[in-house]
C-alpha cells in the first residue's frame, strides 16, 4: 500500500516539473522557505495548545496554585503526597478496573461484528451504521438515554431482567454497581468504532489465501484462528492501543452517568472516580491546579509506560506482511 | 520511518490528555480589554433576557456615552469560567453573582467596592448583608427568592385530607404526608428538591432547628450539632420509617421536580422560582403554603446581585449603571417578565399576581422570617454536605455520624484558609 502511493507520487512530480529546477541553489532555499511558511501556522498551534501548556502543567505541579493567589514552588511535593492520598490511590485502581473490564470485551466483541459482517450478508451496511452509531452520537445524548434506561424503577433494562425473574439491581446508585453501568455502556459506544478499524484491516487481507485453505480443508473456525487473527493482527494491535489509553483517560461518560447533585465525595463519586476524574475534580472544582498536574503526569507516564511495553511485546503476536 | 510513526501516534495521544489541564492554566493570561465607555454586562437564564436587553436600551437612552453590551452565559461552570477571566485582566465589566460565590469573589479581591448612591432600605436587609462585608457593599440585589411547601390539591382531594395551611408544623406535615401515601404507588412527601435540595429543604429545615450551618465568623458549622442531626434525621424517619417520601436510591435515580409534577409525589419544599414551570404543568392543582415550622419558625433567602469587575476598566460607567440596576425602574421591568420577585421593595406586586389562583405572596411573607443563605469564604464546603447527605439517604452512613463526618470535613476545610 505504501509503496504503491509513494512510487505514483514520485512519477506525478516528475510528469508535472519534468524540467523543474531543483538543483538550483536559490531555488532550494527558497522551498525551504516556503516549506516553513506553511507548516508554520500548525507548529504554532502545536506550540501555543500543546506544548506550552505540557510544558506548563510540568511547571504546575511542582507548584501550589488555587488560580488566583501567587504560585507557590513546592519542589515534588504534590507527588509525594499522591502516593499517600488513599484517594488517588483509589482512583488509579479504579480506572484499572475500568480499563480491564472493557478493553478486552470490547475488541473481542469487535472482532466478532466485524469478522460476522464482513461476511456476503444481506443489508450489512444497515448492520454496519447501526454498529456505528454510537461513535457518532453526542455522549451526552447516550447518557441520557442509558441512565433512563438504568433506572431500577422504571428502566427497560430491570423490566427485561424481571421478565426472566431477575431482581435488577439499583444500577447508578448502588456503589458496588454503578462502575459496571458505567463499563457496559462504554463497551456498547466503543465496539462500534474499532468494529470500523478492524473491517477495514478484514477488507486487506487477500481472499486468495481464503480460497487455498478451503482447499486445503479449513473450515470457517480454522480460518478464523489461523488466518484472520493473525492477518488481522496489525489492526487489532491499533485498536487495542488507543482503546487501554482511552479507557485510562475515560471521564465523559463518568461524568455524566453518576446522579447529578449526588455530591464530588460521596459514596457514588468514591466508586466511580477515576484519575482524570480525579484531575477534574483537583483542578477545577477545588481549584488544586499544582496536585491536579501531578496527577496528570502520573497518569502520562502510566500511560506512556504500558504503551511502550505493549509496543514491546508487539512483536510476539503483531504479523506484519 | 512506519515504525517511527507507530510510535509517536500512541505519544501523541497520550500527551493530549496533559493538554486539558494546561491549556485552562495558559488561558488565564490572555488578556482582552473592553474598549472605553462599553461596559461588557454577563448575565444568565435565557428567559430574563427580554428584560436584561429592555433595561439596556432604556440605559442607554439616559446615558448616550455608554454603551452596554449584554452578553447571555449559559455554563454550568459560569462561576468557574467567571473566575478565570477576570484573574486573566479580562471578562465583563458589571456581571451575575450568587451567594454561594459572592463571599469567595470578594476575598479574592475580584470584585469592586460600590460606589453608588443607592438607598439600601429598599431592599431586604439579608440580601443587602449576602452582598456586603464588614459594611462595605459589592453587590445591588436583583432579585430574591425564598422557599415554600407546594402541594397537589388533586392527590389530597382523592386522599379526602384538608390543605395545608400557613399554620402547619413538622409533625403535621408528617401525619399528613402518612395519610397520602399509597404504598408503591404515591408518597405524600419527598425528602429531596431539585439541585440537591439544599437550599429549598435541608437548610431550612436545620434553621427552623435551631442551627446556624455556617458560624458567624464563617470559620466552623453546625450540620453536626444535636439540632442539625434532628432535622436530617425527621426527613430521614419520613423516608425510612413512615415511607411517605421516596427512598434514597429512588431519589438518586428521578428528577424530584417532576416527580411532583407527575402527581407521584403530593407535597414537596421548592423555591419560588418553580412556581411558574408547576403552575404550567399542574394548572390549578397547583397549590402553596409557608413552610411547617419546627421548633423555631424560619426560611432561607437568596438572591442575585450585581457586581463590577475589581479590574474594570471603565469604573465610572460600570458604577453608573450598576447603580441604574439598583433602580425602581430596572426592578418593574424585571417583574413584568415574571419569572422573578424583584428585590426592589413594592415592586413585588405585579410578581405576586402573576399567577391567578396561586397564592405567591406566601413567598413574600416568608422574607419577614427568612436567613440569608449560608456562605463561606469557598463554596466548596457545600459539596460536603450533599456528598454526606447521598450517603445517609443510601444508608451508608447514619445521621449521626455522617452529619458528624461533615462536620469534621467542614471545620478543617473553613479553617485551612481555602
Amino acid at each position: 500500500m505504501d509503496k504503491v502511493s509513494m512510487i505514483s507520487t514520485t512519477n506525478r512530480t516528475e510528469l508535472e516539473f519534468p524540467n523543474a529546477p531543483r538543483e538550483k541553489k536559490g531555488g532550494l532555499r527558497s522551498d525551504i522557505v516556503w516549506g516553513y511558511f506553511f507548516i508554520g501556522p500548525v507548529c504554532l498551534g502545536l506550540l501555543v495548545f500543546y506544548i506550552a501548556p505540557i510544558f506548563y502543567s510540568m511547571y504546575l505541579s511542582l507548584t501550589s496554585w488555587d488560580g488566583s493567589s501567587v504560585i507557590r514552588f513546592i519542589g515534588l511535593q504534590n507527588f509525594t503526597n499522591l502516593i499517600q492520598d488513599p484517594q488517588f490511590l483509589q482512583s488509579l485502581r479504579i480506572t484499572f478496573i475500568y480499563s480491564i473490564g472493557t478493553v478486552p470485551i470490547s475488541i473481542v466483541l469487535a472482532i466478532v461484528i466485524a469478522v460476522l459482517l464482513n461476511t456476503k450478508m444481506r443489508a450489512r451496511i444497515v448492520y454496519r451504521t447501526i454498529y456505528f452509531l454510537p461513535s457518532v452520537t453526542m455522549t451526552v445524548a447516550i447518557a441520557v438515554v442509558w441512565r433512563w434506561m438504568f433506572n431500577a424503577d422504571s428502566g427497560v433494562v430491570n423490566y427485561l431482567l424481571s421478565i426472566i425473574h431477575i431482581h435488577g439491581p439499583q444500577w447508578l446508585t448502588d456503589p458496588n454497581v454503578i462502575l459496571f453501568a458505567i463499563m457496559i455502556v462504554s463497551i456498547w459506544g466503543s465496539v462500534g468504532y474499532n468494529m470500523v478499524i478492524l473491517l477495514a484491516g478484514l477488507q486487506g487481507i487477500p481472499t486468495t489465501y481464503y480460497e487455498a485453505s478451503a482447499i486445503d480443508g479449513a473450515g470457517f473456525v480454522r480460518q478464523f484462528f489461523s488466518l484472520t487473527l493473525p492477518l488481522l493482527s496489525p489492526a487489532i494491535f491499533f485498536v487495542l492501543v488507543t482503546s487501554v489509553i482511552s479507557s485510562l483517560q475515560v471521564f465523559d461518560t463518568i461524568y455524566i452517568m453518576i446522579p447529578s447533585n449526588s455530591g464530588g465525595e460521596s459514596v457514588l463519586a468514591d466508586a466511580t472516580r477515576t484519575v482524570v476524574y480525579s484531575i477534574y475534580q483537583n483542578g477545577f472544582q477545588w481549584f488544586k491546579f499544582g496536585y491536579a498536574s501531578a496527577q496528570a503526569w502520573i497518569l502520562f507516564i502510566i500511560i506512556l509506560a504500558i504503551t511502550l511495553v505493549q509496543l514491546r511485546l508487539q512483536k510476539k503476536w503483531v504479523h506484519y506482511e | 520511518m512506519k515504525k517511527c510513526l507507530r510510535m509517536i501516534t500512541p505519544v501523541v495521544i497520550v500527551m493530549g490528555g496533559l493538554v486539558t489541564i494546561g491549556s485552562q492554566a495558559a488561558s488565564v493570561s490572555a488578556n482582552t480589554s473592553a474598549p472605553k465607555q462599553t461596559i461588557r454586562w454577563w448575565v444568565m437564564v435565557q428567559s430574563q433576557k427580554p428584560a436584561f436587553d429592555q433595561i439596556a436600551k432604556d440605559f442607554m437612552k439616559t446615558h448616550p456615552n455608554i454603551i452596554v453590551d449584554d452578553e447571555l452565559q449559559g455554563s454550568p461552570n459560569y462561576y468557574t469560567q467567571l473566575q478565570t477571566v477576570i484573574e486573566g485582566g479580562g471578562g465583563p465589566d458589571v456581571f451575575w453573582m450568587n451567594g454561594p460565590n459572592v463571599d469567595s469573589y470578594i476575598s479574592k479581591g475580584l470584585l469592586m467596592p460600590l460606589n453608588v448612591s443607592l438607598n439600601w432600605k429598599n431592599y431586604p436587609d439579608s440580601l443587602v448583608r449576602l452582598y456586603s462585608l464588614n459594611g462595605v457593599h459589592y453587590g445591588v440585589p436583583k432579585d430574591f427568592d425564598t422557599i415554600g411547601l407546594f402541594y397537589n390539591k388533586a392527590l389530597f382531594r382523592t386522599a379526602h385530607v384538608p390543605y395545608p395551611t400557613n399554620s402547619w408544623t413538622w409533625n403535621t406535615l408528617r401525619t399528613y404526608a402518612k395519610k397520602l401515601t399509597v404504598p408503591g404507588k404515591q408518597w405524600g412527601f419527598q425528602a429531596m428538591s431539585e439541585y440537591s435540595g439544599t437550599q429549598q429543604l435541608f437548610y431550612p429545615f436545620m434553621i427552623q432547628s435551631g442551627a446556624d450551618i455556617i458560624s458567624h465568623d464563617k470559620k466552623s458549622t453546625d450540620v453536626g450539632s444535636e439540632k442539625a442531626v434532628k432535622a436530617v434525621q425527621f426527613l430521614y424517619n419520613m423516608m425510612y420509617v413512615d415511607k411517605s417520601s421516596p427512598d434514597g436510591n429512588y431519589l438518586n435515580d428521578n428528577d424530584p421536580d417532576q416527580l411532583f409534577q407527575s402527581g407521584k409525589v403530593a407535597m414537596m419544599y421548592e423555591g419560588d422560582w418553580e412556581s411558574k414551570p408547576f403552575y404550567d404543568s399542574l394548572g390549578s392543582k397547583v397549590g402553596v403554603v409557608e413552610l411547617p415550622k419546627g421548633p423555631q419558625i424560619g426560611n432561607i433567602i437568596h438572591g442575585v446581585g450585581w457586581v463590577v469587575n475589581a479590574h474594570t476598566q471603565n469604573k465610572d460607567a460600570a458604577m453608573e449603571f450598576a447603580q441604574y440596576l439598583g433602580s425602581k425602574q430596572a426592578a418593574l421591568i424585571q417583574a413584568e417578565t415574571g419569572t422573578v420577585i424583584p428585590a426592589y421593595k413594592g415592586t413585588q406586586n405585579k410578581w405576586a399576581n402573576s399567577l391567578p389562583g396561586l397564592d405567591l405572596q406566601v413567598f413574600l411573607d416568608e422574607t419577614k422570617f427568612a436567613t440569608p443563605y449560608p456562605t463561606a469564604t469557598n463554596p466548596q464546603w457545600e459539596d460536603i454536605i450533599v456528598s454526606e447527605l447521598t450517603n445517609i439517604w443510601l444508608k451508608k452512613e447514619t445521621v449521626s455520624s455522617g452529619m458528624k463526618n461533615a462536620q469534621q470535613k467542614i471545620d478543617r476545610f473553613l479553617q485551612s484558609g481555602n
